[in-house]
């Protein structure tokens, strides 16, 4: 007893008191550093300025201080009563923590495939979805900006196309909150870090609704710091990459005469000038020309009617966080604006953040995370084909002489349809008159882009609010008990304003309004149990979620305003009743519920042996009596081989792991009431007179009822190696998986004889397998100048594997353009005619036209007319027939791998990375070939065309579709290759010194250049002007995933410059 | 502490169960379904209702396959590339193939309804729980047989052999079930059908429910559907319908004219389809069509006025121009320059040099919305049921008396009577000729061309008449023009190609079994 007090009186009396600052190697003070001294119970931790004072036994003490992240220094105190340390960065211990579904796991335990994207710099690429940015940059998910208009959000694919009826997008999941449509709402600014669960292991705790993968999005918090604010903002321009080459009336005109020169010049062509055998000039086209040569003041360049010739985004975003031992907050505010390339084409974004965690004691932490956010879309009513067909004759209004010419009001509009039956004279670029009577120069019944689209507006507003809560209670050591709560708010409201005579003549005017209201209540209540114990360490997780989701749509269509600016309901002379052909008032209400149980144990043994088994029970309002429940369990194993002695020798193997897993997922995206015949709207008449409407109900839906469906189910495996080399310098990550999707809900054919068309069924499968490939490389990592690489590549190949019992199923275009899914290929390939070339001789149309089938009978031309300058459409089967049976494969819409490498250097207190990012071998079919304008007029389709047999063009060139006979859309002729590689991201950053900005008051200012698609490289072939768009309204919306890859009319990529600053003080 | 956390555990667990009862079982409010529904009067009558729709949907499409089919129309810009336009041409020239655009919605349309009239039947039986009036329980089923029996009869008149279809049916169901010979859908299910309806329904109804099927409505189209069948019993049971139907109390053949427009007295003929005098006593039965904005309007109008014209005569929308009268039909109009019914069923409009000849009948001045005009839509009416009466006393060989019923139409028109017929095939000549005229564009001719081959003993009367008629009487006219892209197909004008083909899309969905396809396709 005397030793013991004399010996702590001793100590207490040798006691030396150290102070001193530890920071990182810039300098920057490291807040929270574990500071202790050996064989001894003092220990503190760093405060915010990286400070610190303990007091030491004596001068022979040690100091341990570690960091999670950085090496651990051992610091003797010897006489020095000051220390100033830097710590380091350890690669190699450094054992971040990444977010799994219902919690976080360390990276180095972790079984399944998982991405993980911290947010460095990626709020500094203008974008306003959180997807785009993401484009590149992770290992099996295709990112793919199908439609360039401001404020539209990419398609999203984990690793491939799983389901191929019921919804592929996958599962955002927001600070533990399954949102729909997450990603639009956040702000880049906001987010901390983003992981996406790729394999079924990883994602089968979110059981029914992960099929398509999930996409973590944790947000920023508070730390334990002052206040601290950050301003970040940039603004920068948008132009058109790439915009198709049209031809004026004059230069189309011109055209002509030169073929008909070169025709002149072919003594193959035995025709005279009478007969225009020469001159393929129609009189519709004389009058084109005429008009615009006499009568326009200029040539109408439509592109500009409905470009702007710069876009422009901007972003700015101011943030406070901070907090202290038991308070944490995140507070920010963002607004983003883009006005896109096309003209009425706008967005604008407002969000607010406000995050508070708090630990009201010991073993209860409460938290609220509220996130209001507001959202406007202007969107272009047309679409681009609509201006690249018009000719540059049309004026866009009359002037005086075009007035008098149809009989039109000087400055108004100028229709198509005005011209009709025109009659007029003229000198033609012949040098002779031209007599044109009764022609009408253009066919169109439409009014003009112009006038459309100045007398539309379409505009979306977007109101979401989703806030939730948690609370934690510490019931025991290691049991943790946890609630979150939480509601989802979205209203939408779209309104369409069409005034009199905006689409077509005499139309009265319109007002068109959806609104949604979009509620999601959730419960989720778990217990989480960890324990270590020696080399033991287990975790558990057990608990029931609840969620609620309720759909509320109406839509009110109203007409008759008395004045084109008056267009609000309460002055509308009529509503339109929704009808199959005119869409009307209407509304849809709908709620589901889900109820789950979930469960998971992990456990590792010396931090080298993994294990994790987990389950998932749901039960969904879509399915009938007995087939609402849903089971998907999951299972994966790990094994750190770098741990074991026998490899730890090797200096330069720094990880070395090896992993499996195996799981199940589900997918219920099917429409509600889909296991029962609907009942529709059907309103009949009675009555003497005219009568009067009467109520009427019919199932006149599409969807027969099937009773027997229930949940479709993907099982993976999943097989994963990460190493590490050289300290970390090198680190890889593969991937192999192998995904079948089983008892598919598929949407089958019924026999129309039932009176509906299509039915759910469970029946079928899928396969997705393909190899990922994530690298990262630190190759120069000198003092004043690094180099780092990260880099992936995936591949992903898809097959249909069982469709029923049916071999193959067809899928249609608004073409009619068939998209067919074969068993053991492919889920889509493009089904079409193969063609060879255009038909350039006399003798091969002969030919053609002699073949007999086995028969004798000569082959029906209907659509396929053998004809000089035509189409040579290939009779495949060799029956000398040609029909449906000779349609091939022409082509698919899957790439055969995608890509993204990230270059980043620092030089001093300079920045600069960049991305490079890629398709390969993915085929789209080229819409704007069936509109004869666009084929005519766009030199992509008139270049190198054929003429006559001795100036055949390059062979390949159809004279155009309309004499060909064909229908150019049903055959490879419209399937071109849709690869590219572009320099996506560039950003050149210029960080001012710590030293300087002190000055100023403020702890860091950057400022940056960036620019987006810099280089953009198409394939050969191909004639439009963003391979990345595809149509995805009519038949390719999302509601059919079986036909993909057509574009028609899209606008084309911006190529963006930007300036940005980052001010924290 | 640990009693707070207890506490805190405890209440939670009571909220979230309280909050979940029911959530994976509620039906959505606003998605209605067809299980159990049908209980109770209002709910029955608005089914019903959505069953007479139900028809008019399918009248939206029929005109292709009975009238362009016929001699009665073509498409007056053949060949002007657009693909519905090609198709209408492949009809037109007996190239139907069974992937049709336009067959199978037809097909569907008419199953589509037939599966709501049995969706309904089972709810209106005797002795089910809807049981409260008599009156009422036997109108209401009455009508949905005549429904039925409407669409089989269309069914069987335009493909043959059918699918028989009396309940609802599921996916697998419906693979099982093979086309029956087209005698046994007459047998059990048209002809049980409408006499049931026929024994059932009202002569008439009360000013609200005015436009319902009547019983001479059941009546009218059971007599056509024993003149289809033919023969000398079958003859005699349709005379005896058609005698009753001429002698209803409610039902006339209008003669006189009191509307004007635009100052002119209209003539009786046109009278009957004026929008202002729908429901005359000439109607029978019509299905019905209500202008505006209530998605209920007639198409037709908008169908068929002529292509390029804008707004000249179609007030809203744009004309589709499909649907033309013959050049042989208009010359069959114009070849008596007093008849007033040329005027009412057709128009011609002068574009430039050519002139666009359009069918006039369903013309609504007072549209507001595109394809939403007011015209009903005549389906069975009195000089229908005087001509077929004519019709079948030709056949009996009563001349005479056929000759009466025919210039009571005639005169009507303000054409000149016949003096007399001479023989059986002068008689039925004369009686479709005038069917033909009187009835033009109704969607009549292509049922009279099928009745042609038992009344006059030639099986292919109908197929030669067609033959004439396109590449003899119109060919220079019409087709000519557009040879290079509508060779001559006259191979296909066979008699056996007088029904349609099955969809190919309903052959390949059953997996199951074999569905024949009509032969010569």
């Amino acid at each position: 007893m005397f030793i013991l007090s004399c010996m702590s009186t001793a100590s207490l009396l040798a006691q030396v008191k150290i102070s001193g600052t530890v920071t990182d190697r810039n300098k920057e003070p490291l807040i929270g550093v574990n500071i202790k001294v050996i064989d001894s119970k003092t220990g503190t931790i760093t405060d915010i300025n990286g400070k610190f004072t303990i007091a030491v036994p004596n001068t022979n003490s040690v100091i341990v201080f570690s960091y999670i992240g950085y090496k651990t220094i051992q610091q003797p105190v010897g006489t020095k009563t000051e220390l100033y340390l830097a710590m380091e960065e350890d690669s190699k211990t450094m054992d971040e923590v990444v977010v799994v579904a219902y919690g976080t796991q360390k990276k180095s335990h972790l079984t399944g495939a998982v991405s993980s994207l911290k947010n460095d710099k990626l709020d500094e690429i203008p974008v306003s979805n959180i997807g785009q940015a993401l484009q590149g940059k992770l290992a099996g998910v295709q990112i793919q900006n199908v439609d360039p208009e401001a404020g539209e959000s990419p398609v999203i694919r984990v690793r491939g196309m799983g389901s191929i009826s019921a919804s592929l997008s996958p599962l955002v999941v927001v600070d533990g909150f399954p949102i729909p449509d997450g990603l639009n709402s956040l702000s880049m600014g906001d987010v901390e870090s983003i992981e996406v669960l790729k394999d079924a292991a990883s994602a089968a705790m979110y059981g029914s609704r992960a099929a398509g993968g999930v996409i973590l999005v944790t947000t920023k918090s508070g730390n334990i710091t002052k206040p601290k604010y950050q301003f970040k903002m940039y603004s920068g321009i948008r132009k058109a990459l790439k915009l198709p080459e049209m031809m004026s009336t004059d230069q189309y005109t011109q055209l002509l005469y030169n073929e008909a020169a070169m025709r002149m010049k072919d003594p193959s062509v035995d025709g005279t000038a009478a007969t225009m055998k020469y001159n393929l000039i129609t009189t519709s086209e004389q009058a084109a020309y005429l008009i615009g040569k006499y009568y326009s003041d200029q040539p109408t360049n439509w592109l500009d009617e409905g470009l702007r010739q710069n876009g422009s985004s901007q972003n700015y975003q101011l943030s406070a966080s901070g907090g202290d031992k038991n308070t944490k907050y995140f507070i920010s505010g963002n607004y983003t604006s883009e006005d896109g390339i096309m003209k009425n084409n706008t967005y604008d974004k407002y969000n607010l953040r406000a995050k508070v965690d708090i630990k009201l004691s010991k073993a209860v932490s409460i938290g609220v995370n509220i996130t209001p956010s507001y959202s406007r879309q202007e969107k272009p009513v047309n679409d681009l084909t609509d201006y690249t067909r018009y000719p540059s004759w049309m004026p866009v209004r009359h002037n005086a002489a075009t007035a008098a010419l149809t009989g039109k009001v000087n400055g108004d509009y100028a229709q198509a349809s005005d011209f009709n039956g025109i009659n007029m004279s003229g000198l033609g670029l012949n040098g002779e008159t031209w007599d044109v009577t009764g022609v009408s120069p253009f066919n169109s019944s439409n009014q003009s882009p112009t006038s459309i689209r100045e007398r539309t507006s379409v505009i979306t507003d977007d109101y979401r609010l989703n806030s939730n809560t948690y609370l934690t209670i510490d019931i025991l050591p290691g049991l943790q008990f946890k609630t979150a709560n939480g509601v989802y708010v979205q209203y939408k409201e779209y309104n369409k304003k069409e005034q009199t005579s905006a689409n077509k003549a005499n139309v009265p005017n319109q007002l068109t309004r959806q609104t949604t209201l979009h509620t999601e209540l959730l419960s989720e209540n778990t217990l989480n149990y960890t324990k270590k114990i020696g080399d033991h360490e287990i975790g558990a997780i057990a608990g029931f979620t609840i969620q609620q989701t309720a759909n509320k749509f109406n839509q009110i269509v109203g007409t008759g305003f008395p004045d084109e600016q008056i267009l609000s309901f309460n002055y509308a002379s009529a509503l339109i009743m929704d009808s199959p052909s005119i869409p009307g008032t209407t509304s849809l209400y709908t709620s589901e519920g889900l109820e789950s149980f979930i469960g998971r144990l992990t456990y590792a043994y010396k931090n080298k042996y993994l294990l994790s088994g987990s389950i998932r029970s749901d039960g969904s309002a879509k399915f009938a009596d007995g087939h609402k429940w849903g089971s998907f369990p999951a299972g994966s194993i790990g094994w750190r081989a770098s741990e074991e002695s026998f490899l730890k020798q090797f200096e330069w193997l720094s990880n070395l792991k090896l992993r499996a897993s195996y799981g199940l997922t589900g997918n219920n995206n099917i429409p509600l009431n889909s296991d029962k015949n609907k009942l529709n709207t059907s309103n009949y008449v009675t009555g003497a007179g005219n009568g009067n409407l009467i109520a009427g109900l019919a199932s006149n839906d599409a969807f027969l009822g099937n009773p027997d469906i229930t949940w479709e189910q993907t099982a993976e495996g999943n097989y994963g190696l990460d190493f590490g080399l050289f300290n970390s310098k090198l680190n890889v990550t593969l991937e192999y998986y192998n995904s079948n999707t089983i008892q598919l809900l598929l949407l089958q054919p019924a026999m129309y004889i039932t009176g509906h068309q299509t039915f759910w069924n469970n029946i079928g499968k899928v396969n997705n397998k393909g190899f990922e490939i994530e690298l990262t490389t630190t190759n120069i990592d000198a003092k004043k100048f690094t180099w780092k690489t990260t880099g992936n590549i995936s591949t992903n190949k898809n097959t249909l594997v069982n469709y029923g019992d049916r071999p193959y199923t067809d899928n249609f275009g608004e073409r009619s353009e068939v998209y067919r899914g074969i068993v053991g290929q492919p889920s889509i390939q493009y089904f079409g005619y193969k063609s060879a070339g255009v038909y350039t001789t006399f003798e091969e149309v002969a030919a053609a036209k002699a073949l007999k089938d086995a028969n004798g009978v000569l082959f029906n031309y209907a659509k396929f007319a053998p004809i000089l300058g035509g189409l040579k459409v290939v009779n495949t089967n060799g029956d000398n027939k040609l029909d449906p049976s000779d349609r091939v494969v022409i082509g698919k819409p899957f790439p055969d791998f995608t890509y993204g490498i990230t270059n980043t250097f620092t030089f001093y207190d300079f920045d600069m990375s960049f991305l490079i990012q890629g398709v390969q071998g993915v085929q789209l079919i080229d819409g704007n070939l069936n509109y004869n304008e666009n084929l005519r007029l766009n030199t992509a389709y008139t270049n190198n065309r054929y003429v006559s047999p001795m100036f055949p063009g390059d062979g390949k060139t159809v004279y155009s579709n309309t004499t060909s006979g064909s229908d150019l859309l049903l055959t490879d002729y419209a399937v071109h290759d849709g690869s590219y590689a572009a320099l996506r991201d560039f950003t050149l950053g210029y960080t001012v010194p710590k030293k300087i900005i002190k000055l100023l008051g403020l702890s860091q200012f950057r400022g940056y250049f960036s620019a987006q698609n810099l280089i953009y490289l198409m394939a050969p072939g191909y004639t439009g002007v963003n391979p990345e768009a595809r149509k995805n309204s009519g038949p390719y919306s999302s509601a059919f995933p079986l036909v993909d890859g057509y574009q028609r009319g899209v606008f084309p990529l911006n190529r963006t410059f930007t300036l940005g600053v980052d001010i924290s003080f | 502490m640990k009693n707070k956390i207890g506490i805190i555990i405890v209440l939670l667990g009571a909220m979230f169960f309280s909050a979940c009862n029911s959530l994976i079982t509620e039906e959505p409010e606003s998605l209605l379904n067809q299980v159990n529904f049908f209980t109770t009067p209002t709910r029955i009558n608005n089914g019903i209702m959505g069953c007479y729709q139900g028809m008019a949907n399918i009248k939206d499409d029929e005109w292709r396959f009975t009238e362009i089919r016929s001699d009665n129309t073509c498409v007056a810009s053949v060949g002007t590339g657009t693909t519905d336009r090609a198709d209408i041409c492949d009809l037109k020239f007996f190239r139907t193939s069974p992937s049709q655009n336009g067959l199978l919605s037809l097909w569907y349309k008419l199953f589509q309804n037939i599966s709501n009239v049995n969706a309904i039947l089972p709810y209106v039986a005797v002795g089910q729980k809807y049981d409260p009036i008599e009156t009422e329980r036997a109108q209401y089923e009455g009508e949905l047989l005549f429904i039925r029996a409407f669409h089989y009869y269309t069914l069987v008149n335009l493909w043959g052999d059918m699918f028989k279809v009396t309940t609802v049916i599921g996916p697998l169901e419906a693979k099982k079930i093979p086309r029956s010979p087209s005698i046994e859908i007459y047998n059990e299910i048209i002809i049980p059908d409408l006499i049931k309806a026929a024994n059932q329904l009202p002569e008439s109804y009360s000013a609200n429910d005015a436009g319902r099927i009547t019983k001479w409505a059941a009546k009218s189209l059971l007599a056509k559907t024993y003149m289809m069948l033919g023969g000398d019993a079958n003859l005699t049971l349709a005379k005896g319908l058609l005698q009753e139907v001429l002698a209803a109390p409610q039902h006339r053949l209008v003669t006189t004219s009191n509307i004007s427009v635009g100052g002119k007295l209209l003539s009786p003929y046109a009278t009957i389809f004026d929008i202002s005098n729908e429901l005359n006593p000439e109607i029978i039965f019509a299905i019905r069509y209500k202008g505006g904005a209530l998605g209920i309007g007639s198409p037709f109008w908008g169908t068929f006025a002529p292509e390029g014209s804008a707004n000249l005569f179609l007030k809203i929308g744009t004309p589709v121009g499909n649907n033309n009268p013959t050049p042989e039909l208009m010359n069959l109009f114009n070849a008596n320059p007093k008849d007033t019914r040329a005027d009412a069923c057709f128009r011609v409009w002068v574009k430039g040099t050519t002139n666009i000849q359009y069918v006039s009948k369903y013309m609504d001045a007072t549209m507001t919305q595109a394809l939403q005009a007011e015209n009903d839509w005549i389906e069975i009416r009195y000089a229908d049921i005087v001509l077929l009466y004519a019709e079948v006393l030709a056949q009996q060989n009563d001349y005479s008396t056929a000759l009466k019923e025919v210039n009571l139409i005639r005169s009507r028109a303000g054409v000149n009577p016949y003096i007399s017929f001479a023989s059986k095939t002068e008689a039925l000549d004369s009686v479709y000729n005038e069917r033909r005229l009187e009835l033009a564009f109704e969607n009549h001719r292509w049922f009279d061309l099928l009745r042609m081959g038992k009344a006059y003993g030639d099986p292919d009367k109908a197929i030669n008449m067609l033959k004439t008629s396109i590449f003899v009487t119109d060919w220079t006219a019409l087709y000519s023009l557009y040879s290079p892209i509508l060779p001559p197909t006259q191979n296909n004008f066979i008699t056996n190609r007088m029904l349609l083909p099955i969809p190919q899309q309903e052959i390949d969905t059953n997996n199951e079994m074999v569905i024949p396809q009509n032969t010569s396709y």
